[in-house]
């Protein structure tokens, strides 16, 4: 099932609110016997959450072995320092490390895609991390102290890091609609709208229609000079592609008009602006795209652009966790829909392919 | 809880460090300095919440009032984002709007002390001198 799009669950697939259950149903139990310390209901929340994600990856035994052992190794060190066990920070920080290293490999390895539960657990695990490598109440040893602070900042920042580049690259395991949509993902902020998973021959033909459109609508805009005469500008440069969008088209126009889409996207070659398709938009935020072929072409938009107040511009992209550049707002994008009539490996309507698209600019 | 206090303005000042990355790819990419003006803003004010915290260890007493405002001002931008723009997912909601709040309620309501990681394992009365110890360097009028 696909993740809620909006409100407070948003972009939590059905698989993960397990986690986020059976974490608060631990932090009640805690507060129930007495666990009051910061470090205790950190370490109950992360348990809970390893072991509410077991059932939801039961197609992936070792992973919910893990999830699970993961738990109990945690409410282990909770119960030997409830029992007087010296040497539980210790055990604790090297658990806490260990787990936030393994989550870093499987989203380099792109097993998972991150999701609000993981960078939630994340944030819960760093904390709890630092404050373990803190020294013991009423230490002198300031080199300790500031070294730990270090660490925190540090690892936050490398955690951090890598939850944004996971989502920006996805992965093959991302619990939604992702799983029938061919070389299309969601991540932080692209949200795909659902669609269903098997497709009509006649949404497949209304698909092959749409690019063949497209490709004549648009080809008189291979130069891109007169892209720029008709009204389109550059925006959104980030990565190999840069968008050239009509503000007039995307606001007033008509959503699926081949002659007229809202945005234009070109590669910056060596030898000029390569046209390499074409971008269509809904007018409204919220409003969804008329179904075309079903999972072939599925929707999507962005909650992660970040506009300056002053200006109007595109300041970056909101981090993993919802923060924009001051002075910044994040907003929705209304729903979109890309057609490259370039060779993407892709295909017409699949993500662009980063690397194609970098050889192509730097060729 | 002032070494929850500490660790909690120390991930706070790694996530914003982070923003800074966005205007400085735009900057990157798009040779603006405008974008270059505004990563080198957000940088430098991500490093806000570390002085906070260094300056609390230390017992500053500056370092309250700054975290003070700092608290303030993002926790009124993270409420209208919630409001107006309805950025209400969980963890922009957590980010944005309760680390500040938390923040701000332990600057208001916490007692300066000597930084640990387990307090409540101080003896009672280890605990109160620190308290005592630490008003007496950052608040001359107490």
């Amino acid at each position: 099932m696909a993740p809620s799009s909006a409100g407070l669950l948003a972009g939590i697939p059905l698989q993960h609110l397990g986690g986020l259950a059976v974490a608060a149903v631990f932090l009640v139990a805690g507060w129930l016997l007495r666990v009051r310390d910061p470090v205790g209901l950190l370490l109950l929340a992360t348990a809970g959450v390893h072991l509410g994600l077991a059932p939801g990856h039961a197609s992936e035994p070792v992973l919910a072995a893990l999830f699970v052992a993961n738990a109990g190794a945690y409410l282990a060190v909770l119960g030997l320092r409830n029992v007087g066990w010296r040497r539980w920070r210790l055990a604790a920080g090297a658990l806490l490390t260990a787990t936030i290293l393994a989550y870093l490999v499987v989203l380099a390895a792109r097993r998972e895609a991150p999701d609000p539960v993981g960078t939630l657990d994340k944030l819960i695990e760093l904390t709890a991390l630092g404050l373990v490598m803190l020294p013991r109440a009423g230490s002198r040893r300031r080199l300790r102290r500031v070294a730990a602070s270090g660490a925190t900042v540090v690892l936050t920042a490398v955690t951090g890091s890598a939850l944004w580049l996971g989502g920006a690259v996805g992965a093959g395991h991302a619990h939604g609609v992702a799983d029938c949509t061919p070389n299309h993902h969601g991540g932080f902020g692209a949200v795909l709208r659902p669609a269903p998973c098997a497709v009509t021959p006649e949404q497949q033909a209304a698909a092959q229609r749409l690019v063949e459109e497209t490709r004549a609508g648009i080809a008189p805009y291979q130069d891109v000079r007169l892209a720029l005469a008709a009204g389109y500008r550059p925006t959104a440069p980030f990565g190999p592609a840069v968008h050239y969008t009509n503000q007039r088209v995307a606001d007033h126009g008509s959503p699926l008009d081949p002659r007229h889409p809202a945005a234009l996207v070109y590669a910056n070659t060596r030898h000029g602006a390569v046209l390499l398709g074409a971008m269509y938009q809904m007018p409204k935020v919220g409003q969804p795209g008329p179904d075309i072929g079903g999972a072939i072409t599925p929707w999507h938009y962005h909650t992660n652009v970040c506009i300056s107040l002053p200006g109007l511009f595109i300041s970056g992209l909101s981090t993993p966790f919802g923060a924009c550049p001051p002075g910044s707002v994040r907003i929705t994008s209304a729903d979109q829909l890309h057609v490259w009539t370039a060779p993407n490996p892709n295909g017409p309507f699949g993500d662009l392919d980063d690397a194609w698209a970098r050889r192509l600019a730097s060729s | 809880v002032s070494a929850l206090r500490h660790v909690l303005l120390l991930v706070q000042a790694a996530t914003a460090g982070l923003v800074a990355l966005g205007p400085l790819l735009l900057a990157l990419a798009e040779r603006s300095p405008a974008a270059l003006l505004l990563a080198l803003v957000t940088g430098a004010l991500a490093c806000v919440p570390l002085a906070v915290a260094g300056g609390l260890a230390a017992g500053r007493g500056w370092a309250r009032t700054l975290g003070f405002w700092y608290e303030l001002i993002l926790l009124l931008s993270g409420v209208a984002n919630l409001v107006v723009l309805s950025n209400g997912d969980l963890v922009s909601l957590l980010c944005t709007v309760g680390l500040p709040l938390g923040l701000l309620w332990m600057l208001l309501h916490e007692p300066h002390k000597e930084l640990t990681a387990d307090s409540q394992e101080l003896p009672r009365w280890r605990l109160e001198a620190g308290d005592r110890g630490g008003r007496r360097r950052t608040d001359p009028g107490g």
